[in-house]
């Protein structure tokens, strides 16, 4: 009773929820983007091990993030976050070229999966800031994102989560792209 | 590699053994007993709370991976076994642009100590080992320049190597409505400023942070108009409908942010310490009524606005004679005329007469039209025709009302 009156307010006033799962290779920056966007301070963080899950209010879109731990050992506990997704945040360190095909091997993984193929890709070049950081154009060439992405809406943004750029500009593409109506609940 | 779930025996064995040896045992900046983190590139140990800074150097001075959780390539186990925290530091002290400036390894900071010409050093001959070479001095020399001089020149990514303090205050969980808007007027800020950057150029250059991707971008609705804040006076001016709805609209979002917070405060905590589906629903069913009774409170709000804004606004645009006519297809409106004519702020005296008729002949006409008009943006005009076809006589004042118009 109270899910559908809370729908019904969410419909009148335009308001929207989206569960977002936010994934990459360790020390990619995916807890930095996460306290960035929930606290709008640059923390030292340590690596995760487990998840941290906050909700950011941009806007009208309430978003649900999980930022899941990128350790080897940790990875195949991934798909059992990806129920009810409806963006995956795949965070690449542009910094590090080497281990980018480790990355495009991840994602490729990540997005073959039946539970993710509704979900929208949003890719963060993070790491912008460092001199030689490879452009976004360079990084989605390297992830081949316009083949094994062609079942997906994808976008990949440029980013730096320590001064925040282009954070805001990915989650204003993802409310914009979000199916209205599959709020996974 | 990641679909292993433990990271294969021998390296975990060899590391093991390698910990056991040059003060490996403790961490190698604060001195923390068993350190599972290390960075194969300096061959070291490290515990997990320094293992945040040496993250937060990048991947091109400190690579941090996990003693536990991660594979290690060969080369990097033997990186490790030829390291090791005792030489390094060693090397440090000893180093020649240490030595000639006065630090010692316990004297500087992590970021001082890792993004240095001696760690730079330090790897080169590590790899040298490794890899069974000759040692070349000065080949990582042009590399390191332009990171130094880089750091010093944006002050704004020096929160990088921001210390351990910072983390050390936990973080605030619940978000208030002024963290939103900080948030919001943060993010615009920071719109604006991307916007005027150069787009050729690469955002490490001072170049515009611009992504792309397989589908175009909906533009985003434009500036001021959106639902989000609050209706200005100005805004009233141009466009009273709009504004209200505006300001409505505002309203309610305040209110669904009230909600929102009485289900994180309440609700939320209490469905995730008691899985029991009982308590979690009896939480939310208040939740719920809060919720509803606050939205008939704005509602109530939003009428009384609409009360208040709507004979100011009319009064601004048409004077005062105008100031009723909004009301005359709405029947529940109809005793605002009546008490229209003895308005003392209304018509001037010649053409009170007429007024008083007026209103009675609007009365009428708005009584026999049950059905509420739809709200035309030219109000005056449509009162009039509204009244034209309810007899002859109306039409006949509807003459002299027009002769009034002109010259008033």
């Amino acid at each position: 009773m109270g899910g559908s009156i809370s729908k019904m307010m969410a419909k009148i006033f335009g308001s929207k929820e989206m569960r977002l799962l936010m994934l990459g290779l360790d020390a990619a920056g995916k807890t930095t983007i996460l306290y960035k966007l929930k606290l709008d301070t640059d923390v030292t963080t340590i690596p995760t091990v487990g998840f941290n899950v906050e909700t950011v209010t941009y806007k009208n879109t309430k978003f649900n993030v999980w930022d899941v731990g990128g350790q080897d050992k940790i990875r195949p506990l991934w798909r059992h976050y990806f129920s009810g997704t409806q963006g995956l945040i795949f965070v690449i360190d542009s910094s590090d070229p080497t281990r980018l095909d480790e990355a495009k091997n991840e994602l490729a993984r990540i997005i073959q999966d039946r539970e993710m193929k509704d979900a929208l890709l949003l890719v963060f070049a993070n790491k912008q800031d460092i001199p030689g950081a490879m452009s976004p154009r360079a990084v989605s060439d390297a992830l081949h994102l316009d083949t094994m992405a062609k079942n997906h809406t994808w976008k990949v943004e440029p980013s730096c989560a320590t001064t925040g750029e282009g954070i805001f500009e990915g989650l204003a593409w993802l409310s914009q792209n979000v199916k209205l109506g599959d709020t996974g609940k | 590699m990641s679909k292993m779930w433990e990271v294969d025996p021998e390296t975990r064995s060899k590391l093991l053994e390698i910990q056991k040896t040059r003060e490996n045992k403790t961490c190698v900046d604060c001195g923390a007993p068993s350190p599972q983190w290390i960075s194969p590139k300096f061959g070291i140990f490290f515990c997990l709370a320094c293992s945040g800074i040496h993250r937060s150097l990048g991947v091109h001075i400190s690579f941090v991976r996990s003693a536990t959780m991660d594979a290690l390539k060969t080369g990097e186990v033997r990186r490790m076994e030829l390291g090791g925290n005792r030489p390094w530091k060693d090397f440090f002290t000893e180093h020649a642009s240490n030595k000639t400036s006065g630090r010692d390894f316990e004297g500087c900071t992590i970021s001082e100590r890792y993004d240095s010409e001696a760690g730079e050093e330090w790897k080169e001959r590590l790899t040298a080992k490794v890899e069974g070479t000759e040692y070349v001095p000065g080949t990582s020399k042009p590399a390191r320049a332009p990171v130094a001089k880089k750091s010093a020149e944006t002050p704004t990514t020096s929160g990088r190597n921001t210390p351990l303090s910072k983390v050390a205050s936990p973080p605030q969980r619940t978000a208030s409505p002024a963290q939103k808007e900080r948030n919001e007027a943060y993010f615009a800020r920071m719109g604006n400023a991307n916007a005027s950057r150069p787009e050729d150029l690469a955002p490490a250059q001072g170049g515009k942070y611009a992504g792309f991707g397989s589908s175009p971008t909906t533009a985003s609705n434009g500036g001021g108009a959106s639902s989000g804040s609050v209706p200005s006076a100005d805004d009233f001016q141009k466009d009273p409908v709009a504004a209200l709805t505006k300001g409505f609209g505002w309203l309610s979002s305040t209110v669904s942010k009230q909600v929102g917070n009485v289900n994180k405060a309440y609700i939320q905590p209490g469905v995730k310490s008691l899985q029991d589906g009982e308590l979690a629903a009896q939480a939310q069913r208040f939740g719920t009524q809060l919720g509803s009774s606050v939205q008939q409170g704005t509602k109530g709000l939003g009428q009384t606005l609409t009360k208040f804004i709507d004979p100011d606004d009319q009064g601004h645009a048409a004077g005062p004679a105008m100031s009723g006519t909004r009301g005359s297809g709405k029947p529940e409106k109809a005793d605002f005329w009546d008490s229209f004519g003895a308005d003392p702020a209304g018509p001037p005296k010649e053409k009170k007469e007429f007024w008083d008729d007026f209103a009675a002949v609007g009365e009428q006409a708005a009584h026999q039209q049950q059905k509420a008009q739809p709200a035309a943006s030219s109000i005056g005009t449509s009162a009039m025709k509204n009244t034209s076809p309810s007899g002859a006589t109306a039409a006949g004042r509807k003459e002299e009302g027009d002769g009034g118009w002109k010259d008033w």
